[in-house]
């Protein structure tokens, strides 16, 4: 079970967005995928939900090529939903618990059973019952961004791409999302797709890196082999995440520490085993 | 200079029957000064009143209660409103709410032909806030085609156009990669640096703050915290406390304090982190 693109091409008139990219994704990953502005995520994601269609090459669902012209596309709306950047800019309905709603409409469900799900997927993203019949307008932005992707979360589908869904968020609201979305990966078997800027939260969740340059994949690999290449993704426009790039500055210092490593707790274990363990220097006596 | 001196704005809170409910604070009891040229970073999660003020700052709203002075000018003197937004720019989060003209240029020149200039002054700050940005490249863009993250940098390069005395920039680089996010701290570095302009940066990125003049911490619509940035963050669990987390070089080196390495300053930069861990050798 996977979603497959296969030499695929997309061009916005003469401008060619990717360039035969061949990617495979399969149930149950957390991937992220990484680039600069303008270098082809965005379109790359609409790809993953027959949103675009490609100008070469085919996309294949389960095994099904739904760039044939037989195949109902219909399908795929039931498998991957896309988050977009800014979802809460699509909220419209009067009350919160609607909004959440909309998408179910089209569904065959009860009232009854819409709204549970509705008020199930508001629970997850930890929205408080008593904001259920505020006007969605009236929330803060990360509230705001929390009700939009209840909405989709309440589709129930098994594969969630989402699209920056972190930026403007405060850390709390932030780290509230991203770890949902870990649990939703581990705990509920989602296949979740993160656009991401920020390299610290890409090591910390994905288990798979996607980094993109210019409409093709560059990487395509662990986060700790990805970040491996420093001047390739320095020179896209990709920061390394804080914590290896001082393992890196601390080597070229002469530490003999592993610049491998990039998480926090991992750099953090490894320049204390350095100080104490291996330079023989123990720092509380 | 401006100063708030203790304003409130509240939103009337609705219940299903849209009725009335209750009023939610966006901002209360708010006292802030800000100083000509002065950097100065607001934090705070969402929903704590941060936005609220940016708009409050040139008059977009008005408090509910208390005054805001630019300059010895009462926000809520509508004679003078034009003068004020002369005086105060804003670049707010979303771009889409601010870009009007169909083409990159037109949109930057838009704040300036509102001011009554010649054509070739206009020419002359629309070709610096231009450069200045760094967006020659989409100069002739249709606005429509730009990203988000582009489009922040134009709604940038608009406000600069302006040449205001105040600028206010709500989450500027949230939509943008990493090398854009330090273009834009680079174009703020360098306007403090010609000019005696007062910036407030109303972020989330941590990594931002470091070079400010003052932190300013709100939480639930009032200014908890103020002081250097160094002050601010060592002060971990009142940071915590307010919603917010330490910068992530500060998280590995209040670690690596916990585990017994002699750290003898809060951190800011992976280099202070590196030469302080230099010293241990």
């Amino acid at each position: 079970m996977s979603i497959r693109l296969e030499n695929v091409s997309y061009s916005y008139g003469e401008k060619q967005a990717i360039k035969n990219v061949s990617l495979d994704i399969k149930y149950g990953e957390f991937i992220a995928i990484i680039g600069h502005i303008g270098s082809g995520k965005s379109t790359i994601i609409q790809l993953l939900n027959g949103l675009k269609i490609p100008t070469k090459g085919s996309v294949y669902f389960d095994g099904k090529e739904i760039t044939k012209k037989d195949y109902k596309k219909g399908k795929l709306i039931e498998k991957v939903s896309i988050v977009f950047q800014y979802p809460e800019q699509q909220l419209f309905e009067k009350t919160v618990i609607k909004d959440v709603c909309y998408g179910l409409i089209n569904k065959e469900l009860s009232e009854e059973e819409g709204l549970e799900r509705a008020k199930k997927a508001l629970k997850i993203v930890k929205i408080d019952e008593s904001d259920y019949y505020s006007s969605p307008f009236e929330l803060s932005g990360g509230q705001k961004r929390r009700v939009a992707i209840a909405g989709v979360l309440a589709m129930d589908l098994d594969v969630i791409v989402l699209d920056e869904p972190t930026a403007g968020l405060d850390p709390i609201g932030k780290n509230d999302i991203l770890s949902m979305l870990k649990d939703l990966n581990q705990n509920r078997n989602k296949t979740i797709v993160l656009v991401s800027h920020d390299m610290n939260d890409v090591c910390e969740y994905a288990d798979r890196v996607i980094a993109i340059n210019q409409g093709e994949i560059v990487f395509d690999d662990t986060p700790k082999e990805v970040f491996k290449n420093k001047k390739e993704l320095e020179a896209m426009g990709i920061k390394l995440p804080e914590a290896n790039m001082l393992l890196r500055n601390l080597k070229d210092k002469g530490f003999l520490v592993d610049t491998s490593l990039i998480n926090i707790d991992e750099t953090v274990e490894e320049i204390f085993d350095y100080l104490t363990v291996r330079r023989g220097l123990n720092e509380k006596s | 200079m401006l100063e708030a001196k203790k304003i409130d704005f509240y939103y009337e809170k609705y219940n299903e029957f849209s009725q009335k409910i209750e009023k939610v604070f966006a901002v209360k009891d708010m006292n802030l000064t800000i100083a000509e040229g002065e950097f100065l970073v607001i934090l705070g999660k969402n929903g704590s009143g941060k936005s609220t003020f940016s708009r409050l700052c040139n008059a977009l709203l008005t408090p509910t209660d208390g005054v805001i002075y630019i300059d010895n000018i009462n926000t809520l003197d509508e004679e003078k409103i034009y003068g004020i937004r002369e005086k105060v720019g804003v670049v707010f989060q979303n771009p889409d709410n601010q870009i009007i003209s169909t083409k990159v240029e037109d949109d930057i020149a838009f704040g300036p032909e509102n001011l009554n200039l010649n054509s070739l002054e206009i020419r002359n700050r629309v070709d610096y806030a231009v450069s200045l940005v760094g967006i020659e490249h989409i100069k002739n863009t249709s606005t429509d085609e730009l990203s988000i993250g582009q489009k922040q940098k134009v709604s940038l390069a608009g406000v600069l156009a302006m040449k205001p005395k105040y600028i206010i920039l709500d989450e500027p680089t949230s939509m943008q990669d990493p090398r854009s996010r330090d273009d834009i701290m680079n174009v703020l570095k360098q306007i403090r640096k010609n000019s005696n302009v007062s910036i407030v940066l109303v972020t989330h990125y941590m990594e931002e703050v470091v070079n400010a003049d003052r932190v300013v911490v709100m939480d639930n619509s009032k200014v908890r915290m103020s002081g250097s940035p160094r002050e601010i963050f060592s002060r971990a669990d009142e940071i915590k406390e307010y919603g917010l987390e330490l910068p992530r070089i500060l998280q590995i080196s209040n670690k690596l304090r916990e585990k017994g390495v002699k750290i003898s300053k809060t951190i800011l930069t992976n280099e202070e982190l590196v030469e302080e861990l230099c010293l241990l050798d």
